[in-house]
């Protein structure tokens, strides 16, 4: 028994290690014409589990999701929102089902949601960095 | 009662329905409308006598429900959003659980105005959502929704609210004001008013306090509800979940004051406690409660249980429960013993219980 949890401990330690690393592989984006160029993790958590509705600097915000099973999204919420997807649901599930809040809308894969934040200037999504391009802003995490 | 709209539909017909509608998310934005849902399939079984009203040594499936909610953001500030629900406690009738206004003042205020979900006890407002927790049913001496005394819980009100969070840091601070009426089988909990505050430390630790008062009115001029019928019973609930990593645990403590006293010259103040430890072992998750209810006026019970959830998708699981109640009474009333219906013959009654859940 001792070697099984041991053994699930190290494998526990490797996930959370690996996915902080791929972590930095993910950016957050919004619309060219945003004003800022950096936002703080703790924001990012508030806007994509529904705590906060507004850009720091007090702009509306629409944040956009990707459906489940996109590394995207794995890299995401594992990386940076630091929640599982049971986890996510549950979350979700306390929200929608009171009346208090519904998850972001889900845009589509990357390239989908480049092109929804590059028309969108309320926006905010997230994207694998290699699929960044000039027609939307990558914000700098801090 | 403040039923809309009776539906009398079956089981099989509630699955039915699930599967028919375009359960599907369609947006978030301004204007447009989700849709999602909860089903619960459950049996349960008691060793002896008839527990909470619907679970008896014949077994049964009366804790299977389905809801379907429906939200939409009409402009950037106010929303909407409504729930119906049939479950089998209630004979399977669809009916609409809540459906309220909300109204962002700003980020850190939030009004409400409809039939709300009753705001007390960590768990209650989405209490019939069974995925979003470890139990079969959360505990019945704090979650008795039973008309007869001064109950913790509540289903839903009919009045305002206003909620107003903030932040320190990442801890997020919370403070609601509640109030308006409450319908209960047989009468009302009228000049309903609460106030709640809450701490929640990235989701990870949640703690809660809360108070409320009304006053009972009762429409049934037979039985022990005539007791309540013109007093105010005062509640008070603390209460704390700590989710960490694979680690969960949850407690919460409540009393009722009711200044009503009945035979023995004792009053109905009402006690009630638990305390819940989890661990998640990959898909499996563990779980053991204590749980303590006592009403001065002679009835109350204590429970002991472990279970186990499996999660089956990411949204939705299978759930594995067994108790044992210990009915107590000092002195021994005429008949009921503790959420006993019927006086059971053992001592310790065993239920046993078995449900998936599944939200969409």
């Amino acid at each position: 028994m001792k070697i099984i949890v041991y053994r699930l401990t190290i494998l526990a330690v490797l996930w959370m290690v690996s996915l902080a690393a791929y972590a930095d592989d993910v950016v957050v984006i919004v619309h060219p014409s945003n004003t800022l160029t950096e936002i703080s993790v703790s924001d990012v958590k508030k806007i994509y589990l529904g705590k906060k509705k507004f850009f720091p600097g007090g702009e509306k915000v629409i944040p956009g999701d990707q459906p489940k099973g996109t590394q995207s999204r794995k890299f995401f919420y594992g990386g940076i929102i630091g929640k599982s997807e049971a986890k996510l649901k549950s979350y979700w599930s306390r929200l929608i089902f009171t009346g208090k809040g519904t998850p972001p809308k889900i845009i589509g894969f990357d390239r989908v949601v480049k092109e929804w934040v590059a028309g969108q200037p309320k926006a905010m999504g997230y994207i694998m960095r290699s699929e960044a391009d000039d027609t939307v802003k990558i914000l700098d995490l801090k | 009662m403040s039923r809309v709209r009776k539906y009398r539909i079956g089981p099989v017909c509630l699955v039915a329905a699930s599967m028919a509608l375009p359960l599907t998310t369609m947006a978030g934005e301004v204007g447009d409308i989700q849709w999602h849902g909860y089903l619960t399939s459950a049996f349960m079984v008691s060793s002896d006598g008839n527990y909470s009203g619907d679970v008896s040594d014949a077994g049964g499936a009366k804790d299977t429900r389905l809801g379907l909610n429906i939200s939409t953001q009409v402009d950037e500030s106010l929303s909407f959003a409504a729930q119906i629900k049939g479950k089998g406690t209630e004979d399977f009738i669809m009916e609409l659980d809540w459906a309220f206004a909300s109204y962002n003042v700003s980020e850190v205020m939030t009004l409400r105005f409809g039939k709300i979900k009753y705001p007390v006890g960590m768990y209650n407002e989405f209490i019939d959502v069974g995925y979003t927790y470890p139990w079969i049913r959360p505990p019945e001496g704090f979650y008795n929704q039973d008309a007869v005394g001064p109950n913790l819980t509540r289903v839903s009100y009919q009045g305002f609210g206003a909620d107003f969070n903030t932040y320190s840091g990442d801890t997020e601070l919370g403070f609601s004001l509640f109030g308006g009426v409450v319908d209960v089988p047989d009468g009302h909990v009228n000049q309903l008013i609460g106030a709640k505050f809450s701490v929640n430390m990235e989701d990870e630790i949640r703690f809660e306090l809360s108070a409320n008062t009304g006053v009972m009115e009762v429409d049934n001029s037979e039985g022990r509800q005539m007791m309540m019928d013109g007093e105010r019973h005062t509640t008070y609930t603390a209460g704390i979940i700590v989710d960490r990593t694979n680690f969960i645990f949850s407690s919460e403590f409540g009393q009722a004051i009711m200044g009503r006293k009945i035979a023995g010259n004792r009053p109905m103040d009402m006690t009630s406690g638990y305390a819940m430890m989890g661990y998640r072992m990959g898909e499996y998750m563990p779980h053991i409660t204590w749980e303590q209810w006592d009403v001065d006026g002679g009835w109350g019970q204590e429970v002991i249980g472990v279970g186990v959830r499996k999660e089956l998708t990411t949204n939705s699981a299978l759930k594995l429960e067994v108790r044992q109640v210990t009915p107590e009474t000092t002195p021994k009333p005429a008949g009921g013993l503790g959420l006993f219906s019927d006086v059971p013959t053992e001592k310790d009654v065993t239920i046993v219980g078995v449900a998936i859940e599944m939200v969409f």
